[in-house]
This record gives C-alpha cells, sequence and structure tokens, in this order.
C-alpha cells in the first residue's frame, strides 16, 4: 500500500490524520503515439466536491477521466484516488470509484433488474446483501417500476439512470461521470441533474465532465477549464469570474471621437488595449486596477462623448468563450 | 454544352482512395504476392525437377532425347497455376465485397448516398467496380509470371486469353454475389458469412455442373481454337448470366432494405416454430417443460451467466437446434455409409463429412471466439465491465468459459463420425480402435479451444466485430495451414531419412489432425503410420509405429493450446487496456530495468 501519509498543519491535533483528497492528479500527460492529448494536467479535488470539468471536444477531459478509471495504461505524471495511486493500485482504486463513460453502455439485452445484478456480481458483493442494495439503488434513481422492463426498451433518460445506478451499486466514494447529461432531452436532463445532486447531498465526491455550462454551473463546486490538453482555468466559479473580470471588456460607442482618442484612452492607467471595431470600441480592463465606473469617469475626463457603455456581461460560457479559442491539441 | 461529358465516377474514385489510405491495403497485397508468387514458383521449379528428372532417365536407358525436350513444359505449368487464380477470386472476393453496402449501413452514410443525384444503379457499379479493381490489381500479378510460363511453350494464345476472360468473368459473379448480401443484409458480418455461403454453393454447383465456368474450368483449361471457342463462349455465358441476375436483384433490393434492422430471418422462422411448438405443448402436454431455459440471476460469474442466459450461442434452446441441424444429416450419412458401403468402395464418405463438419465448427468457434469482445467494444459495453473490480483474467476467463456448450454441441456430429469410423473399422482391435477414439475426442476440443483462444485476442485488440472475425480466420488459416508449408517443401527436397521427421514435424498444422484423424483406421488396422519412401526398389510406402505419430500430434496440440492460453491471460490487461495490479507490476518493473 502506497497511501500518502499527510503531513498535519501546526493549529490541529498532530495525530490526527489529515483528510487526503479524493482525487489528486500532477503533471498528468498522456500521449497517443505523438499525439499529446493531455498536457501537463494538475488538480487536486477534496472530498465532498462536485468537480466540474469543462471543455471543447477532444481538449482532453475523456481522456483525464480515463485515466482515474484504471482505463489507461499509458500516462506519466502523479494519479492518486483517495491516496491510492491509479498505476500501482488500481483493482483498490477500482473500488472507490463509479465510472460512467459518455455513453450508455448498457446491455439491451438484459431486463434492468438482471442489468444491475450483474454488475452486482462483477462488483463481488455478497449475495445476501445485492437485493436489498439493488432495490435502493433503483428507489434512488426512480426505476423501482422498470425493474422487469427489457433495456433496449427504456428511454434515453431511464437508460442514463439505470447506468447511474449501476454505478453505485459498489457504493464508490467518487464519481466519474463523463458528459452525463449528453444527448438527452430537457426533462431527462433535469431528472439527472437533480440525481446528482441528491448524490452531492450523500457526500459523494463527483468529477463531472460536460460542454453544457450552465447545467455545471447549478452543480458544481469547483470547475476546471480543458482546451487542447491544458488547464486554462481553475477553481470556485466566483473564483473564475473574477479571474477573468481582472480583463473586462467594456464596449463603448463615441460621437465624433477626435484622432487621438485612442491612444489617450490607452494611456489610461488599467486600461490593456483599445481596439476599434465597426460600430464600437472594445476597451480591455484591468479591473483590479480600474473599476468600470472609474473608466467610465476617465472617459468623461478625456472629454469623450459616449453614446454606448456595455461592460460584457460575465456568465459560463463568457468564461468559457473568454478562456478558450477554440483550439484542439 | 458539351457533347461528351467524362465520367467521374465519385463513388468510385472515394472507394479507391480510402482503399489507397488504409495500411493493410498493401499489407494484403505484399503478403498476398509473396505467397502467390512462392507457390507460383515452387510449381515452376517443381514441374522442372521433373521435367529434368525425366529427361536424365531417358538418357540413362539410352533413349535420344532432342535439346528442345524442356519446350512445351509451360502447359502443364499453366495448367497447374490458373485453377490457383480460379480459387484465390472465391477465397478473396466475398471478403472485399461484402462490406461495400452493409458497411455504410453500419455507419449511417447508405441513407446521405441515396440522397445523392447518384442513381441506385450507379451505386452499385461503382461499388462493383472498386471491388474488382483491387482483385484484378492482385491477379495481375502473376502475370509476369505467365509471360515467363508462356515463354517455356506449350501454351496456346487462345488458353491464356481464355484463362484471362474467364478469370475476369469469375470475378463478376462473386463480387456480384457478395455485392447482393452486402445490399440485403443490414450487417457487414452477416453479409460476410452469406457471401461465403454463396460462393461455396455457386462452386458446388459449377461442380457438379461442368458447362459452368465456376469450378469446371479449374480441370479442364480450353483452347480458342475452332470449336473451343463456342465452348469459351458457352462458359461465360452462364456467369454473365448470373451476374446479371445477382445484379438486378441487388438493384431491387438496395433501396427497399437500406434501412432494415437488425432482425434475422432465421431467427423469426425459430420464433414462429417456437410458437407453433409452444402451442402444440400447451395442448397436449399442458406445457410441460423437461428443460426449461433458467431465469436465474448471476450468481458468482456474472460475465459466463451472460453469454450462456442471453446469448443466442449460448442458450439451450438454440444449442439443441443446432445439435439436431447438424447431427440429422451427419447421423443419416453416417448410417448411410456404414449400411451400404463399410469398405469405402465409393471414396470414404465419412472424411469427407468429416472435413466439413471441421470446417463448420471451426468457423463457428471463431465467430464466437472473436465476437466475445468485439462485440462488447462496438457496442460500447466494454468500458463499464473493466471499470469493476473484476481482474482481467477473471473476465477473460468467464468470457471463454461461456463458449463451452456451444463447443460440446460442435463436437457431437464429429465425434458421431469418429464412431462410425471406429465401428466400421473395428476388426476385434479394442486398444486401437479406443486410441483412436480417445485421441480423435481429445484432439478435436483441444484444437476447438485453441481456435477460440486465438480468436478471442484477436477480437480484444481489433475495434470492429467483421474486422475481429476476418483476422480471426486469416489467424486461424495461417496456423492451420503454414507448418506444413515448410515440412513439405522440405519433405519433397530432402532425403529418405528425413522425410518421415518432416511429415511428423508436419503434424504440428491443426489441419494435419483432420487427415490424420481420417486416415487413422489405417493405422488402427497395421498399428503403423504410413510414409513414402523412395527405396532401392522404387517408390513405396513404410510404416513407423504409431506411438511415433500421436505423441507429437498431441504434444504439438496442447503446445498450441496452452501457449494461446498463457499469451492471452498473461497479457489480458495489456489486451484489455488496462491496468491490473500483475500488469503495473511489470510496467514498474521494466521501469526499474531501464533506470
Amino acid at each position: 500500500m502506497s497511501t500518502l501519509k499527510a503531513t498535519n498543519d501546526e493549529t490541529s491535533d498532530p495525530d490526527a490524520p489529515v483528510e487526503l483528497p479524493a482525487v489528486m492528479i500532477g503533471d498528468l500527460r498522456v500521449n497517443y503515439g505523438k499525439f499529446e492529448a493531455v498536457k501537463g494536467i494538475s488538480i487536486s479535488i477534496p472530498r465532498g466536491e462536485v468537480f466540474g470539468f469543462i471543455g471543447p471536444n477532444g481538449a482532453g477531459k475523456s481522456t483525464t477521466i480515463r485515466v482515474l478509471a484504471t482505463l489507461q495504461p499509458k500516462y506519466r505524471g502523479l494519479v492518486l484516488v483517495n491516496g491510492l495511486d491509479v498505476r500501482s493500485q488500481p483493482h483498490q482504486v477500482r473500488e472507490k470509484i463509479g465510472y460512467m463513460p459518455d455513453f450508455f453502455g448498457v446491455y439491451e439485452d438484459l431486463t434492468a433488474l438482471e442489468y444491475l445484478h450483474f454488475f452486482a456480481a462483477a462488483y463481488k458483493l455478497p449475495t445476501s446483501r445485492r437485493k436489498g442494495i439493488i432495490d435502493d439503488v433503483l428507489s434512488l434513481t426512480d426505476l423501482s417500476y422498470k425493474a422487469d422492463a427489457a433495456v433496449d426498451g427504456l428511454s434515453r433518460g431511464m437508460k442514463q439512470r439505470l447506468a447511474l445506478a449501476r454505478v453505485l451499486l459498489h457504493d464508490p466514494e467518487l464519481l466519474l461521470l463523463d458528459e452525463p447529461a449528453s444527448g438527452l432531452d430537457p426533462r431527462a436532463r433535469i431528472e439527472v441533474r437533480e440525481l446528482l445532486v441528491a448524490l452531492k447531498e450523500m457526500g459523494k465526491t463527483i468529477l463531472i465532465s460536460s460542454h453544457i455550462l450552465h447545467e455545471l454551473s447549478q452543480l458544481c463546486t469547483r470547475i476546471g477549464i480543458i482546451e487542447a490538453g491544458e488547464m486554462v482555468a481553475e477553481g470556485s466559479l466566483e473564483d473564475i469570474f473574477r479571474q477573468l473580470q481582472l480583463m473586462r471588456v467594456v464596449h463603448v460607442r463615441f460621437e465624433s471621437p477626435t484622432d487621438d482618442l485612442q491612444q489617450r484612452i490607452q494611456n489610461i492607467p488599467g486600461v490593456e488595449s483599445v481596439e476599434q471595431q465597426v460600430d464600437r470600441w472594445a476597451i480591455r480592463l484591468h479591473e483590479h486596477q480600474m473599476s468600470v465606473a472609474d473608466l467610465h469617469q476617465a472617459l468623461v475626463d478625456e472629454k469623450a462623448r459616449i453614446s454606448m457603455y456595455q461592460p460584457e456581461a460575465m456568465d459560463m460560457e463568457t468564461a468559457f468563450m473568454k478562456l478558450t479559442e477554440g483550439k484542439t491539441a | 454544352m458539351a457533347m461528351w461529358m467524362p465520367m467521374e465516377l465519385p463513388l468510385f474514385r472515394r472507394e479507391l482512395a480510402e482503399l489507397a489510405q488504409r495500411r493493410r491495403t498493401y499489407l494484403i497485397r505484399v503478403v498476398g504476392a509473396i505467397a502467390l508468387l512462392t507457390f507460383v514458383g515452387y510449381m515452376i521449379a517443381n514441374e522442372t525437377q521433373a521435367n529434368a528428372m525425366y529427361r536424365q532417365q531417358m538418357l540413362t536407358s539410352g533413349v535420344n532425347v532432342s535439346t528442345f525436350f524442356g519446350l512445351g513444359i509451360g502447359g502443364a505449368i499453366f495448367e497447374r497455376i490458373v485453377p490457383l487464380l480460379f480459387l484465390m477470386i472465391p477465397a478473396l472476393l466475398p471478403a472485399l465485397c461484402s462490406s461495400a453496402i452493409a458497411s455504410e449501413k453500419e455507419q449511417n452514410t447508405f441513407g446521405t448516398l441515396l440522397l445523392t443525384r447518384l442513381s441506385p444503379g450507379t451505386i452499385i457499379m461503382e461499388k462493383l467496380l472498386s471491388r474488382i479493381v483491387p482483385m484484378l490489381t492482385l491477379l495481375l500479378l502473376v502475370s509476369p509470371v505467365l509471360a515467363y510460363v508462356y515463354s517455356l511453350g506449350g501454351i496456346d494464345p487462345g488458353m491464356l486469353f481464355g484463362a484471362v476472360w474467364l478469370l475476369f468473368c469469375e470475378c463478376i459473379l462473386f463480387a456480384s454475389l457478395s455485392l447482393f448480401f452486402s445490399a440485403w443484409f443490414p450487417s457487414t458480418v452477416t453479409a460476410f458469412v452469406w457471401s461465403y455461403i454463396g460462393a461455396a454453393i455457386l462452386l458446388v454447383t459449377g461442380y457438379i455442373f461442368p458447362v459452368t465456368a465456376f469450378g469446371a474450368w479449374h480441370y479442364q483449361p480450353v483452347a480458342l481454337s475452332g470449336q473451343l471457342f463456342f465452348t469459351l463462349a458457352l462458359r461465360s455465358l452462364i456467369p454473365i448470366l448470373v451476374s446479371l441476375m445477382l445484379l438486378a436483384a441487388t438493384r431491387v433490393v438496395i433501396v427497399r432494405r437500406a434501412f432494415v434492422g437488425h432482425s434475422s430471418f432465421l431467427i423469426r422462422i425459430f420464433r414462429r416454430v417456437d410458437e407453433f411448438f409452444k402451442n402444440l405443448n400447451s395442448w397436449t402436454t399442458g406445457g410441460i417443460e423437461l428443460v426449461a431455459e433458467s431465469n436465474a440471476l448471476p450468481d458468482d460469474d456474472p460475465v459466463t451467466w451472460r453469454e450462456r442466459s442471453k446469448k443466442s450461442l449460448g442458450q439451450f434452446r438454440w444449442l439443441v437446434r443446432i445439435l439436431l441441424v447438424l447431427e440429422g444429416p451427419t447421423l443419416f450419412v453416417c448410417a448411410s455409409v456404414a449400411a451400404f458401403d463399410p469398405w469405402g468402395t465409393r471414396g470414404d464418405l465419412t472424411s469427407i463429412l468429416l472435413t466439413l463438419l471441421w470446417i463448420f465448427a471451426a468457423i463457428l468457434a471463431v465467430v464466437k471466439g472473436a465476437s466475445l469482445f468485439a462485440q462488447e467494444r462496438s457496442r460500447q459495453t466494454l468500458d463499464p465491465l473493466l471499470s469493476t473490480t473484476m481482474t482481467s483474467r477473471e473476465l477473460i476467463e468467464q468470457k471463454v468459459r461461456g463458449t463451452n456448450r456451444l463447443l460440446i454441441v460442435l463436437a457431437c456430429p464429429i465425434v458421431t463420425v469418429y464412431l462410425t469410423q471406429a465401428f466400421m473399422h473395428w476388426r476385434g482391435q479394442f486398444f486401437w480402435t479406443m486410441t483412436y477414439l480417445v485421441v480423435s475426442t481429445l484432439l478435436m476440443f483441444v484444437v476447438l479451444r485453441t481456435i477460440v483462444w486465438m480468436s478471442a485476442a484477436i477480437g480484444i485488440r481489433v475495434p470492429s466485430q467483421n474486422k475481429a472475425i476476418a483476422a480471426s480466420i486469416v489467424a486461424v488459416c495461417l496456423l492451420a495451414v503454414v507448418p506444413i508449408i515448410p515440412t513439405t517443401v522440405l519433405g519433397f527436397s530432402n532425403g529418405n531419412s528425413t522425410r518421415l521427421g518432416y511429415q511428423v514435424a508436419g503434424l504440428s498444422a491443426p489441419v494435419a489432425i483432420v487427415l490424420v484423424e481420417s486416415t487413422l483406421w489405417t493405422i488402427n488396422r497395421v498399428h503403423h503410420f504410413p510414409y513414402p519412401t523412395n527405396g532401392a526398389g522404387g517408390y513405396e510406402v513404410k510404416f513407423v509405429p504409431i506411438e511415433q505419430v500421436i505423441v507429437p500430434a498431441i504434444l504439438f496440440q496442447l503446445m498450441y493450446l496452452l501457449t494461446a492460453r498463457w499469451y492471452v491471460l498473461r497479457a489480458a490487461p495489456r489486451l484489455l487496456n488496462r491496468l491490473d495490479d500483475g500488469h503495473s507490476r511489470l510496467i514498474l518493473s521494466a521501469r526499474h530495468a531501464h533506470g
């Protein structure tokens, strides 16, 4: 066992073990031949946290999750799950995780009950406890009434819930959910989200990837934005917004701007750049040096006649668009 | 407006471009060319050597031999090469053509293709063309050899033209056949299997009715002169007509069956039959079932449970049907032979039956073995399974265990033939008869099990099911035949002292087992293994103690099985692309070794 021994800080009881993070990834690199899919990602996810992994298609989200799920043998870097090394203790890691890939992965020729019994046996759950556990997960995922229905006949949302039920069978501490809401209709998506909220309240650590930003913002305590195999931002939603607001863009339209106005605005402390667009000017602002209101005042002081003043709204999609450039690794 | 519009053939160009981009295209061509040219080269050398020996014998016996004695042997060589080319076509073209339309259906691109301005007829023709071209290029590889053979004399230009023309006709015929199945079936695997069944039926038809080009050509090359031109035209007529009919049928079904689901015709028939017998059973017995299908939930071996209770080739009732379908005709043939021709005066029918049953069993074992993991991968159910706490070794062992019932069912008719042969050649020799039965049955299970392990390993790595099956068939064929080639070649070219050794070494090929089994009754009679030799008195047959033959054969086959099993289980995590505790230890130890 190479479970990490954590050090205690000065204020706590020196004999009490410090809780290890549920996930610790250090400088993770994954290559597919010469193609580098993941380029040195580092993340630490404390227990009980819901971590949202955001990125465009091909950014490296699924690859990172597959590494955690012990399904990516070739990688470099340190990857720990509950302090267990994925490389040297994959079997113990599998007992701690529940992995749901970005496709249903359900056997169409079984009934929902048979499907869950199949995986209960695969997880080697004691025979005497299986029925009770399966009843519980069916109840949690609201599929009890479909227990004897063929998987083939279930709706997409039900299949996804069944896949979630499967993931919960062995009561894992960490859930690795790769695009759990992709391809679902709005109702099914809401149902899955509510289920995830319930799991969050049960204290599960969840790593969830998605490119549907809205659903993550309602669920995640922290997010990581990944592009072209690199982590471009990581932190709580507030942290990321704050980080992005440092470079907030303000759209301004001037009445009869003078020739030297652009240069004078550029010289205002806190202004990063000024770009003349077709019908407006885009001013990039270091907000920690100058607030949006102060910029307005500074422009008035420069005798500029303002006909429109519009700071760009900050939301998840804006953050995503700001942080990513549509690159692929 | 231009009077002449060049033909663009976009589909044909796309298919050829795709073909050119695949590495395996070149691999197949190179391997195919090497195999073909080696075989042809061997035949030329053999024929030339025989001719030289004959010339020497004539000179020794005082006969005056002309300097031009060797000229004209080209004809003999040509007659041996051409049948090989004719056999290549039904062997390769179904594999090339069966995916032409079915793969488009599988990838959901066929609907888009039908929405273009390409008419169904154009699609068929372009698809046909795109599959025939690679086959023709492969055949073209032999043209330098044919030119050389032609220079040796003995070949009428008409023979050459006739061969090329009939080869072309045969290409069109088998391509049309496979294209029809490709248009009919929704999956490449089904189209692949039915294309070969259809090709086999055509070949048998050609064997029975020699007027057709297929089959009969293997035995009678024609010269194109006078009346024989008519013969050639007649021979071309039937394949061309059959091809046209098949293409017309393809045109009819290509749109109608463009979006058919994966429901098997046979399964639908069996369901009807099921329903009928169920009703009959309810009416007559009140619904008594002697062996009811188990509805039990999985206990400790979930993967085996699913293979046995949810797969057609694992469920009891389906296996009983397969058994009945195989065992019925087998019993009939065996009983007929035992009753009417126990001395094998009309050829050993049981040996032919045995070979056919072996081929069928091997194909089914390959399909089952290759599909074990390939199907999970293609249906995206493998990752959830791999993320469970089952070890890779457990997963593979449980999967392979799920094929046991099928192998037993496949073994039953083969054992029936063994029993018949033992009964026919009993002659009161209990020990040798029992030896024959035990050895044959043991070897059969060993070889079938080896096939399953090999195919399973290939199925784990190859991403699609049909490719896994095709690759497994190639691998099994190579294993079955390759050991024979060097032993045969060396056996011919060496002295008598080593010939027996090479023949025994030839038993390392699984296909030799079938041959040995079919001649074991002879061994039973003489207790010795016959082998040809050039003794002082000329060509004769000598015998060696049977145990010297049986023991190496058993050891070879056991070695294959154990090696295949050992390799698959040892490499299980790597094959499954998954970390296992043992696997990680290997990685770590390798890293330590490299500092």
